[in-house]
């Protein structure tokens, strides 16, 4: 039987977790904790339902899908439905860096060109859309978008790079 | 070839086509590479949302707070929240002292100052509470920008979350409109009280005709706000608060808490309007 501590470590314990799963099936980002948040509601809920043997990530884990399969069929946006199949697919596929330390970006955000930073901060500091962004930095919607692209993929490289430099002898 | 697709898919699906957002699950199915890099950008989305938004760093008080508005079990959120924050209290606990300590000093000398000038002491600036009138006056706009004819109602306190589709409070909004609410906050006990507020859109607070947050963006995810007030007992000191939602869900709760009072949603008894 999961008792109140026993939650409150599994809460402690696999919540990253859980929030890069929902993101990692495409999940809006602006949707991603209150998801997350449903999920750990409906777990205590149902606590004297997982069985023994089912560690609390798998259950969790369970629980998530179900949820976000849920949300995106039952959403009002047809586009959004149109999700539902994207999502069957990027559930099938492990999620990078699910217990990543944010904070292990910090290096690689300072490396940026200046541009691509202020840019980064626009967006998910600021929370702007790609439209104002374009706006400030005289850029068409389109090419914020691809350039947000390219500044992850660099972002990317560049946590490789320093993970295979710590990993290594 | 399929970077632009990806980039509109990640940025705002609802700006591709039916046939696009088709064409996009066929290509998925059939490219596993594509999908592993649709998976690593969404990766990286969510880290740099997790390092860089303001709003993302308590997720854990948040769940005890869904539980207990979930009615799971008053004994049992009670218990949980308490945990969850134990962890926070004891990073601060030094901190949480010297405010204390500062907070008892303050109260001593006010009571000094109170019983030297008792004789000279003017009745207290407010009505008995049966007097008051509990509530903001709300106004509801139609619009982000606080323009057009308000829809007009009494708000017995500030804890909203609209979802999204619903029109919020203003029937036929597209959830986008802005609200505006008018009265008095009256502080239970005097001391210096830190208003946490979390909201998503824009949000600006006058507090005795002084601007204490002023966060007039417009933002996908729900952002939290901080401001330090000095409020006095028996003193019902003029609020004004200003919100915007600009689409989507809108949400906005007030907290007030102080360094001996644990936060909480500012009651209705705090408020007060004309």
């Amino acid at each position: 039987m999961t008792t109140d501590a026993d939650f409150e470590a599994i809460l402690r314990e696999t919540q990253s977790v859980i929030r890069a799963y929902i993101a990692g099936m495409g999940v809006r980002l602006d949707v991603v904790d209150d998801l997350a948040q449903e999920v750990y509601v409906e777990f205590y809920k149902g606590r004297e339902r997982r069985p023994a043997d089912v560690e609390p990530i798998r259950w969790l884990k369970g629980i998530a899908r179900v949820l976000c399969l849920k949300h995106f069929r039952e959403s009002k946006r047809r586009a959004e439905q149109h999700l539902e199949a994207v999502a069957v697919i990027l559930e099938r596929l492990p999620c990078p860096r699910e217990e990543m330390d944010p904070s292990a970006l910090d290096g690689c955000l300072e490396a940026l060109p200046g541009r691509s930073r202020e840019m980064v901060a626009l967006r998910y500091r600021e929370g702007l859309e790609s439209a104002e962004i374009g706006r400030r930095l005289d850029l068409s919607p389109e090419g914020v978008r691809i350039t947000l692209l390219r500044i992850r993929t660099v972002l990317r490289e560049c946590l490789e790079r320093r993970m295979a430099r710590e990993g290594s002898p | 070839m399929n970077e632009p697709l990806i980039a509109q898919w990640l940025d705002d699906p609802s700006g591709l086509t039916d046939g696009q957002a088709r064409e996009f699950g066929r290509l998925l199915e059939s490219d596993p590479s594509l999908a592993a890099q649709l998976k690593e950008q969404l990766s990286l989305n969510h880290l740099l949302s997790l390092r860089l938004a303001v709003d993302r760093g308590n997720f854990e008080q948040q769940v005890g707070q869904r539980i207990r508005n979930a009615g799971s079990g008053a004994r049992f959120t009670r218990q949980t929240l308490e945990a969850v924050l134990r962890s926070e209290r004891r990073r601060s606990s030094w901190r949480l002292w010297i405010w204390e300590g500062a907070v008892a000093a303050v109260l001593l000398v006010g009571l000094l100052s109170l019983l030297l000038l008792r004789r000279d002491s003017t009745p207290p600036a407010v009505a008995p509470a049966a007097a008051r009138r509990t509530g903001l006056k709300a106004e509801y706009y139609k619009d982000w920008r606080l323009t057009g004819a308000p829809l007009v109602r009494i708000d017995p306190q500030l804890d909203f979350t609209w979802p999204a589709g619903t029109g919020g409070p203003v029937p036929g909004s597209a959830d986008i409109f802005s609200a505006r609410w008018t009265g008095k906050i009256l502080a239970p006990a005097p001391g210096r009280y830190t208003l946490r507020i979390r909201h998503d859109d824009g949000i600006r607070v006058w507090v005795g005709g002084k601007i204490v947050i002023d966060d007039w963006v417009g933002r996908p995810m729900v952002a939290e706000s901080r401001g330090d007030v000095a409020l006095e007992t028996g003193k019902a000191n003029d609020l004004k608060v200003e919100y915007f939602n600009g689409g989507d869900r809108g949400v906005l709760i007030f907290y007030w808490s102080t360094p001996t009072q644990p936060e909480e949603v500012i009651p209705a008894s705090a408020f007060s309007h004309d």
